[in-house]
């Protein structure tokens, strides 16, 4: 039933991987609007290959209405507070071999300590990662992945991308999630001792614990939403954007055109594109 | 190459473990020095600073009574809502360069709107208080005529991870005006934009869409808050 399971899963992957190539080579195709205030838009979402995008988020609402909402909603109502927070913070410890190798690879020397301090103290103190007394002292979990390592270096985020299961996304995030699966020493010694289903069984817990922690937030969302689907694109850049800044806003004002006169809306790089 | 970056490592996770090992003293004398540090910032803060403690702590007081009805908690948060945001400065930014070419009556529809929407969706979470502190932790002023961004915590009073809010104020003196929110580097203003620009968009560039949208939805929302 399992290795059943796997099988399929691998075939979504190669399914994945091919509608991924044909959706980057369909995104070079989709022209710029001429009309000015569409092409402020246009650059402002940078979401080329909306229509496609859009057909798989209805796709993905559609897989959460059934499945995982359904699912997120009997975990967090029967099992207990405190499992589920165990639950998460062993899911957070096992994570520590690529949140380090991603400090370290960043250059942020503070964040590695913080990530060796943390996975010590859970694991010796805190029951093999159950409990998270390292939080407790103020050292709380802060996640890093390649794609915010990528972000790091200097790379583009390049178009917006929503992939089917797994959300929205882009490229740079893509290649994220795929480096960070294959340096995972968890995941190496699972697929080493043929014990597949590991990964698996990790990735859809975390899925399903994730969600259990949104319910409220994303119905809130959806509720007050005019469109659901542009909500989510704005905000998925934006919390990216902030992880990659560790939430060290500084002094910058990410929103300076508020304050300026209506007819100089946008400003920064992308303005002269426009006018 | 090797020795100076385990060294550095080392001394860091070092400061790591010391910070772990601060915190377990007895806290009287942590909370003690926190308490100096906040009395210190508050006594430094610039005025865009104070208004929006003040205009925190005045919402909390009012917004927050459990014994109010829900149409009374609305016009409450709607005159707090004028009083300290420019909404009108809010409404035309999101709707970007659509703007330009609307007629006078339709934009004046839209802000009427834009107002509901916002009252509609922020309101009633003031009911759900339970006790959060509000905080300032400092004000940045990165131009010298530009706008002040007054950092702020809400902090759960179980002990839970703090939320970060920045607010983006205008303004020199009073009247001081919120422009911008944002809530762990999320902008409300930008979320908003994209949102609305998005529908027009959609709709052949017609802000007439919009406005016909925000009708539906406001309505949708007052209705479902007078069943409750």
């Amino acid at each position: 039933m399992i290795s059943r399971t796997i099988e399929a899963l691998r075939g979504i992957k190669f399914a994945l991987s091919m509608l991924l190539v044909s959706v980057l080579l369909l995104g070079g195709c989709a022209g710029v609007p001429s009309d000015p205030a569409d092409r402020e838009a246009y650059y402002e979402t940078n979401d080329a290959i909306e229509p496609v995008n859009r057909a798989i988020f209805r796709f993905n609402q559609g897989l959460d209405a059934v499945i995982l909402k359904p699912l997120a909603t009997i975990y967090r109502e029967i099992l207990p507070r405190t499992l589920q927070d165990g639950i998460r913070n062993f899911l957070n410890n096992l994570r520590s071999p690529v949140l380090l190798a991603n400090n370290l690879l960043q250059g942020d020397i503070d964040g590695a300590g913080e990530t060796i301090a943390r996975f010590t103290v859970n694991t010796i103190v805190g029951f093999g990662g159950f409990g998270d007394p390292a939080g407790d002292l103020g050292v709380e979990y802060r996640d890093e992945d390649f794609g915010q390592t990528l972000a790091v270096w200097g790379m583009g985020e390049g178009p917006y991308l929503m992939l089917p299961l797994f959300g929205p996304s882009n490229p740079r995030d893509v290649v994220g999630i795929v480096v960070d699966t294959l340096i995972d020493p968890i995941n190496m010694w699972a697929n080493n001792t043929d014990r597949d289903a590991i990964p698996v069984v990790r990735t859809v817990v975390r899925g399903i614990d994730r969600r259990a922690r949104n319910i409220k937030t994303l119905e809130d969302l959806e509720k007050s939403s005019l469109d659901f689907y542009a909500t989510i694109r704005s905000l998925y850049r934006q919390i990216r954007n902030d992880a990659i800044r560790n939430g060290d806003t500084g002094d910058s004002i990410p929103s300076p055109s508020i304050s300026l006169d209506e007819d100089t809306i946008l400003t920064g790089p992308r303005a002269q594109l426009i006018r | 190459m090797k020795i100076p970056f385990s060294l550095a490592l080392g001394h860091s996770l070092f400061g790591s473990v010391m910070r772990m090992i601060k915190c377990t003293l007895p806290f009287c004398a942590a909370l003690f020095v926190n308490l100096i540090a906040a009395q210190i910032a508050v006594a430094a803060q610039t005025d865009a600073g104070e208004f929006v403690k003040s205009l925190g702590n005045h919402a909390i007081r009012v917004l927050t009574v459990k014994d109010i009805s829900e149409a009374e908690r609305e016009d409450r948060f709607r005159a707090l809502l004028r009083q300290g945001f420019d909404v009108k400065r809010i409404g035309r930014f999101v709707l970007g360069r659509y703007a330009r070419g609307v007629n006078k009556d339709a934009i004046d529809e839209y802000h009427g709107l834009f107002e509901d929407l916002i009252v509609a969706t922020y309101a009633a979470r003031f009911a759900e208080y339970t006790g959060q502190e509000f905080v300032i932790k400092r004000v940045a002023r990165p131009k010298k005529k530009g706008d002040s961004i007054v950092m702020s915590e809400i902090r759960p009073s179980d002990g839970g991870p703090s939320i970060r809010i920045d607010w983006q104020v205008r303004g020199d003196s009073d009247p001081f005006k919120i422009v911008d929110v944002r809530v762990e580097g999320v902008s409300m203003s930008v979320t908003q934009r994209e949102e609305f620009t998005a529908v027009i968009r959609q709709n052949g560039g017609k802000v007439d869409a919009l406005i016909a949208i925000l009708r539906k939805k406001t309505e949708t929302l007052k209705s479902k808050q007078s069943s409750n």
